[in-house]
Parts: structure tokens; sequence; C-alpha cells
């Protein structure tokens, strides 16, 4: 569970708000895409649950878990994949998961499980004794990936995590995504692909300028809009109308 | 020639980073302090070109006396080429190679010769000063000396503007060569980080050959007779450099006399810069572009062996020493820090071969267990603080801090792994410095206290240095030199360590007026450490706790 209470967030003193008075609850067991134009303030939020950045106002709690006020066990329970992820590159895969496994406490039989089952499953297992530095985007994507799972977290963040992957990594991510909020988890992730938000996601929310524009299952979302859309009207009719 | 022109005027704007200074001098009116040690390091120059046109004096009338006074002149041409050749090739390889935008400029409709040519104009313009340092004092000194006529300084312009071209062109082949034939990044970072040290190493051989007391020595007779005796590498010398021997026969001889030295000198010039920017044509660009891959162990096989949980502190600091350790520019200035102080001062004194007395004359004295232990701790801090990874101990970390902040160790954990790395650095520097103290004579007892006190003491300085860079990371470099640029940092920090040392020192001395027994004295100095080192990793740590959430980027 994601809970968003009241989140501004400017980056200088005088200047605009990147996030304003954000509120949004995500639930357990859903998957919960966070849409919005290019600065609408996806990243930043997204950067203020995980303890990047820290909001002016407002708190964030992860599984019921305050990120201001007790941060160390809120991280513990999020999985978190960046934006255009650009791991340590001075690490090869492996000791860049191993390294995780360490920081999150992951136990002996649980990593000898887990990361020979994802290594196999994005297709990473051959190049896991190379530099990062060497990885091709789509790779760099998926070992962060596959790091950010490896503690099997309760909630998985992701920022545009289909940037870069072929078409084949993206439907075993969406599988991932899928079978990860299957099992009570939490999947929340920024996107501009409309049609995987369209088919993936339980809810969703449309961000502009820092604001909360839409939020809701999609029919809902149709719904909102007055009645003017039809059923056919697709996500990206609808997008265009709220953004 | 539009395309020349902005290709020029970036290559220049970039070379000397006109846009990034005039921003933060001027417009943002940032760290103007800067410009003082600008100005400062300018001044320093007067006493070093002074030295060298004494130098060249000295030179002038050994080779007037050997009857061929115009010697000076190619041998001054001769050493700024080379100076040009060596510190060319490092420039030449970090503005070719290493320049944030020269990927960017791959996609640009303009031919990889031209982009050659405008950053090799910028690499030329920034070479003069240090060309025009070497050579120009030689051939005034022979212009003032010889009473020659105003066309000899008409003809120094373009002979001076133009010897530079050679050698830039000969090193930039080079570095293309070199680049072309090794793929591997971290080998070619290596060559980019070594240039810092052999620009340190010229000028201890600079300070060495001041030392050695070169110019008492430099009469006419003596210069003659020595030059007598190398004449077989001035010879050679003659022969590696012929643009020299032109440059010297075409300022010497009127127009006409020379005119056979003058066609060789342009044309050779030209052909040199054609050749280099023709080669570029196929070499530049393809070499641009490196390989990481290690193709070391197959992944498949590691998946069948990993590695034992470690404890996150553990994990912390073997993440933080691979870093290091595989980043060139950072492990060099580690390994260049330790090396280079001793060297600053051991060197000299073995020059001048008077090492073996002055250690019989310290062996001497009364107090020479006490000097050995204290000033062994005194070198162990002082190489600490030279070595200065734990002042880059955030800021290293560069656009990565921000997955740092998103892990589920506090930030003292964190800051305390890099601490640990820092103070295995300690340790390795007091093992140096009791190999040291071990040939000097000394007994267990002062390798042992050397070491407790050295560490614990050099604890201290580390724990300090990575509170300021706490308060002043440098995170947002895009090539791992920058983390060392500027060096306010550094300045700030041997400020406080000089006033440590004092009060330390005093302490020390204090304690010693008390007449008490070494092993007493010694053991309450430690557990003194020990309380300040206790206090200040405190400190440090509520300082990451405050300071982390804090650094936003
Ligand atoms: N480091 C920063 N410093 C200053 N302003 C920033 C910074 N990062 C983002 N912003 C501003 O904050 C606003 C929100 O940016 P944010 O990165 O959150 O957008 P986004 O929704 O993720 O956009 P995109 O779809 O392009 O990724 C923008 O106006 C942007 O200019
Ligand atoms: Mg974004």
């Amino acid at each position: 569970m994601i809970w968003i209470g009241n989140v501004s967030k400017r980056y200088a003193k005088t200047g605009p708000l990147a996030v304003d008075g954000l509120q949004l609850t995500v639930p357990k067991g859903e998957i919960f895409g966070f849409l919005g134009p290019n600065g609408a303030g996806k990243t930043t939020t997204i950067k203020m649950i995980t303890g990047i950045l820290k909001p002016d106002e407002g708190d964030i709690e992860v599984d019921g878990v305050s990120i201001s006020r007790n941060p160390i066990e809120a991280k513990k329970r999020i999985g978190y994949v960046p934006d255009g992820a650009d791991p340590f590159s001075r690490l090869t895969g492996m000791e860049y998961l191993t390294f995780m496994a360490d920081v999150y406490r992951v136990s002996r039989d649980e990593r000898n499980k887990r990361i020979p089952e994802l290594a196999e499953r994005f297709e990473m297992q051959d190049v896991l004794g190379d530099l990062i530095s060497s990885y091709s985007r789509g790779m760099k994507q998926k070992i962060s990936v596959i790091a950010a799972l490896i503690h099997s977290p309760p909630v998985w963040i992701l920022d545009e995590p289909m940037v870069g992957l072929d078409p084949k990594s993206s439907s075993i991510l969406k599988d991932e995504m899928r079978r990860y909020s299957e099992n009570g988890k939490t999947v929340f992730f920024s996107t501009h692909v409309l049609e995987v938000a369209e088919r993936l996601c339980d809810r969703l929310a449309v961000l502009k300028e820092g604001r909360l524009v839409a939020e809701g299952k999609l029919e809902e979302l149709r719904q909102g809009t007055g009645g003017q859309m039809n059923d056919e009207q697709t996500l990206e009719n609808l997008f265009l109308e709220l953004t | 020639m539009g395309v020349w022109r902005a290709l020029l005027w970036l290559a220049f704007k970039s070379q000397f980073r006109l846009s990034l200074m005039k921003h933060r001098y001027f417009v943002k009116k940032e760290r103007q302090w800067e410009l003082a040690i600008y100005i400062f390091l300018l001044i320093a120059l007067v006493p070093v070109s002074l030295f060298i046109v004494v130098f060249y004096q000295g030179l002038y009338l050994g080779f007037k006396w050997t009857g061929q006074p115009e010697a000076i002149l190619w041998l001054a041409a001769g050493v700024g080429q080379l100076a040009v050749l060596l510190f060319g090739f490092f420039h030449v390889t970090g503005r070719l190679y290493f320049a944030e935008d020269s990927e960017g400029l791959l996609s640009l409709p303009v031919t990889p010769s031209q982009v050659f040519a405008s950053r090799m104009f910028g690499i030329w313009a920034a070479e003069m000063p240090l060309f025009l340092l070497l050579t120009l004092p030689g051939f005034l000194v022979y212009g003032w000396l010889e009473g020659v006529g105003i066309d000899f300084y008409i003809k120094l312009v373009p002979i001076m503007m133009i010897l530079p071209v050679v050698p830039l062109g000969v090193t930039a082949v080079l570095v293309m060569l070199f680049m072309r034939v090794t793929n591997f990044r971290r080998y070619r970072e290596m060559i980019h980080a070594l240039g810092p040290f052999i620009l340190i190493m010229t000028m201890f051989g600079f300070q060495i050959v001041m030392n050695g007391g070169i110019l008492e020595h430099m009469d006419e007779e003596s210069t003659a007779a020595w030059l007598k005796d190398s004449s077989s590498i001035l010879e050679m010398l003659k022969n590696a450099f012929p643009f020299a021997i032109w440059a010297t026969d075409m300022i010497t001889t009127s127009f006409i006399d020379g005119i056979m030295s003058w066609v060789l000198f342009l044309v050779g010039s030209l052909l040199a810069a054609i050749f280099a920017a023709t080669l570029a044509k196929w070499l530049y660009y393809p070499g641009l572009v490196s390989n990481d891959r290690q193709y070391g162990k197959r992944g498949k096989a590691l998946l069948k062996k990993i590695r034992e949980p470690h404890s996150p502190l553990r994990a912390l600091f073997g993440k933080e020493w691979r870093l290091l350790i595989r980043t060139p520019a950072f492990a060099m200035q580690v390994v260049l820090g330790v090396m280079i102080p001793p060297m600053a001062i051991l060197l000299p004194m073995w020059v001048k071969g008077e090492w073996k007395q002055n250690l019989a004359e310290l062996q001497a004295l009364p107090f020479f267990h006490d000097l050995l232990i204290w000033s062994g701790v005194g070198a162990v801090v002082f190489l600490t603080g030279m070595n200065g990874v734990f002042l880059s101990s955030v800021s290293r970390e560069g656009k990565l801090f921000s997955y740092s902040k998103t892990l589920p160790v506090s930030a003292g954990v964190q800051v305390l792994a890099k601490w640990l790395l820092a103070l295995a650095f300690t340790g390795l520097i007091t093992v140096m410095i009791g190999t040291l103290q071990f040939f000097m004579g000394a007994g267990g007892d002062v390798l042992f206290w050397t070491f407790l006190l050295g560490l614990t003491a050099g604890a201290l300085t580390t724990g300090i240095g990575i509170g300021l860079d706490l308060l002043f990371p440098r995170l947002d470099w895009n090539t791992p030199q920058e983390v060392f640029r500027g060096g306010g940092k550094g300045l700030w920090m041997m400020l406080v360590q000089s006033l440590l040392g004092v009060v330390f020192g005093g302490i020390v001395w204090l304690l010693k007026m008390t007449g008490l027994p070494e092993l007493l004295l010694n053991s309450l100095i430690l557990i003194l450490l020990l309380g300040a080192d206790y206090g200040i990793f405190q400190g440090v740590k509520r300082l990451a706790e405050r300071r982390y959430p804090d650094i936003e980027m």
C-alpha cells in the first residue's frame, strides 16, 4: 500500500510547484498507472516516495510506514526502478545484485533461489559477469528490475519501465507486474505508453502541472468526463482531453 | 566557412571553459575567491621564468665559449617542442576523447577532420603559454646578448606560433593510434588520469635541478666543458628536432640565405598538420567508442556459486572499494597522494647525497626515539591528508548518490563504510611509514606506537574531511576528474589540519613536560585520540543523518 497525503514539492524556493497538494492512495494487490504529460511531476512524486526527495509539505506512507519518520523501514518495503536506470557502472551485474541482496538483508537461501530465477526470466544470465557500463540501455533496465525485486518488496515502484525494452522483454516485465499484484503486492508505475496502462492497470491517475486531474478505474474516468465519451473512446482521447 | 568559424569558436570556448567561468564569476558571482588563486599562480610563475632566463643565460655563455652561440636557440626550441609533445599527449587525450561533448559531435554534419582540427586549434592555444615559458626566454637571451636587429624579433612571432604544430601533430597521431588499438575503457582512462602525475613529476625534476645548485655551477668554463662532454647527446637532439635547427637558421640568417630552412619549416609543419587531420578521418571516430566488456566468467557459472551474504556495512565497503579502484582518476589520486610527498622530501636529500650523514646526526640525538614516533605519526596524518580519499567520499558517488538515498541503510552506516575505506588507506600509509622507520633503525616499540597513534590520529582527520565533504559535496560531475577540481575543500582541510596539529602538538608537549613514563604518556594520548575519534564519529554520523535527506539533485 502507498499513501500519499497532501504532498507538495518545489525544487527552487521561489520556483513553481513541481507537485501540488497531491493526495493518492494505492491499495494492496493493485497495479496503479501514473500518467501525465512531460514535466507533470511524476518522477518528482516517485522520488519523494522512495526517499530521494523530501516533500515540502505532507507525508508519504509505504505499507503503513512513514517515509519521513521511519525512512529505513519504509525503504525496506520498496523496490525501485528509476527512470533511465543507470546503476553502478563500475560493478558487474552480479556484484550489483549481491550488493543489493546484502543491503536489503536477503538470506542465503532466498538469494540463491531468486537471483537465478530472475536472471533467467529476463535472460540476463550470460552477462552477469560483465561490467554494467558495457550493458545496453535495455540490459541496464533489466538488471535494475532484477535488483529491485531481489528482496520481493511489498511495494514495487517503476518510473517509465518500458523505455528501451524490446517487445519480448516488455512483455516479460508486464507478466511479472501482473504476477506481482496477484500475490497481493502493490505495483506503482509511471508510463507514457497508454496501451500498457490500459491493459495492465487496475487503476490510473493523471497528473498535470503537479496536480491530480483524474483518478480511478478506466471506466470511472470515462464516466467522469460527463458522458461525452462513449465506451469505444480510447485512453488516448481521454488523456488528450484531460491534459 | 560558417561551419569552421562555429567549430573553432566552440573549441576555443570549451577549451578554456569561457562560458562556465563567465557564468560563475560574473553572472552568478560565485566562488570569486578562485580568481585570487589564479592570480597567485600567475605570480608564482615569475620566479620560474626568472630562473629559466638565468639558466639560458648560463647556457648561452657556455655555447659562446665553444664558439656556437646560436646553439642556445635550437636547444630552447627543442625543449619547448619536447614539452609540447609530452604534455600534449595527455592534453590531446583529454580533449579528443574525454571531453563531455565528444560523442555528441558524432552525429553533427561535420567531418571528423573538421572536429579534430578545431579541437587541435584549442589545444594549440592552450599549450602556447607553456611553450612560450620554456622557449621564448632562450630566444630573448640570445637576442639581447647578441644585440640583434629588429628583423630577429619580427621573425620570432611566426616561428613561435608554428613551432608547436609539429609536436602536436605527432602527439595527436600517437593518441589516435593508441585509442584505436586499446579499446578497453579502463586503460584509456588510465592514460587520461596519468597527466597530472607527469606534471607533478616534472615539477619535482625542476625542484631537484634548482636545489641541486645548478645555477652556481654554471660559469662559462664548466658549462662549456659540460657541453663538450655531452656533445653526442646534443648531436642526437639536433637530429631529433630538425625543426628547431631550421628555426635557428631562419632567425639567424637573412631571409634569402635561409630560404631553404623557411621552405622546409613551413612545408613540414603544414604537412604534419594535414597528415594528422587526414588520419583523423580514419582514426578519430572509430576510436571514440570504447569497449567495457570484460568477457570474464560467464554469468551462468556465477549463478551456481552466489557469494555468501555479507552485512550491509561490509557490502557498502566492498562497493566503495570497487568504485574507487576501478575508476582510474580516483585510484590515481590515492596512489599519487601517498607517493608524491615522500618523494618530494626524500628525493632532493638523496640527490644531494647527504642523507647518510643526516641520518647519523639524527640517530645521535638524545630524543631520537621520541622524534621517530612523533614525526612518524605526523607523517601518517599528513599523508592521509594528501591522498584525499576521504575528502571525496560523498562527491565520488556523483549522480548515483540518489541510489544511495533509496537504500534501507542509515546515512550513518553509509558514511561509516566510507570512513573505513579511508582508514584502510591510512593503514597502508602507516605500514609504509613503519617500513621507513624500520630502516632508520626504529625498534618494535616505535613501530607499535606509531601504528596505533598514527591510525587514531588519521581517523580524526578523515572524519573531519568526510564532514567537510558532506557539507560541500560535488555530485554533478560528468568525468571523474572533475571531482577534484577547484580544490577549495583541500585548502580548508589543510587549514583545519594545521590547526589540529598545533593543538595536538601542544598537548603532547605539555604532557611530556610532566615527565610521565612513556608507556603511561602514550597510552594517555591514545585514549585521548580514541575519545576524539568517537566524538567526531558521532558528530559526522549525526551530520550525515541530517545532510543526506537535504542533499537533493
Ligand atoms: N532537478 C530539478 N531541478 C529543478 N526543477 C526540476 C528538477 N527536476 C524536475 N524539475 C521540474 O519539476 C517539474 C516536474 O518534473 P518531473 O521530472 O517530475 O516530470 P515528469 O512528470 O516525470 O515528466 P516526464 O514525463 O518528462 O518524465 C518540471 O517542471 C521540471 O522542470
Ligand atoms: Mg519522469
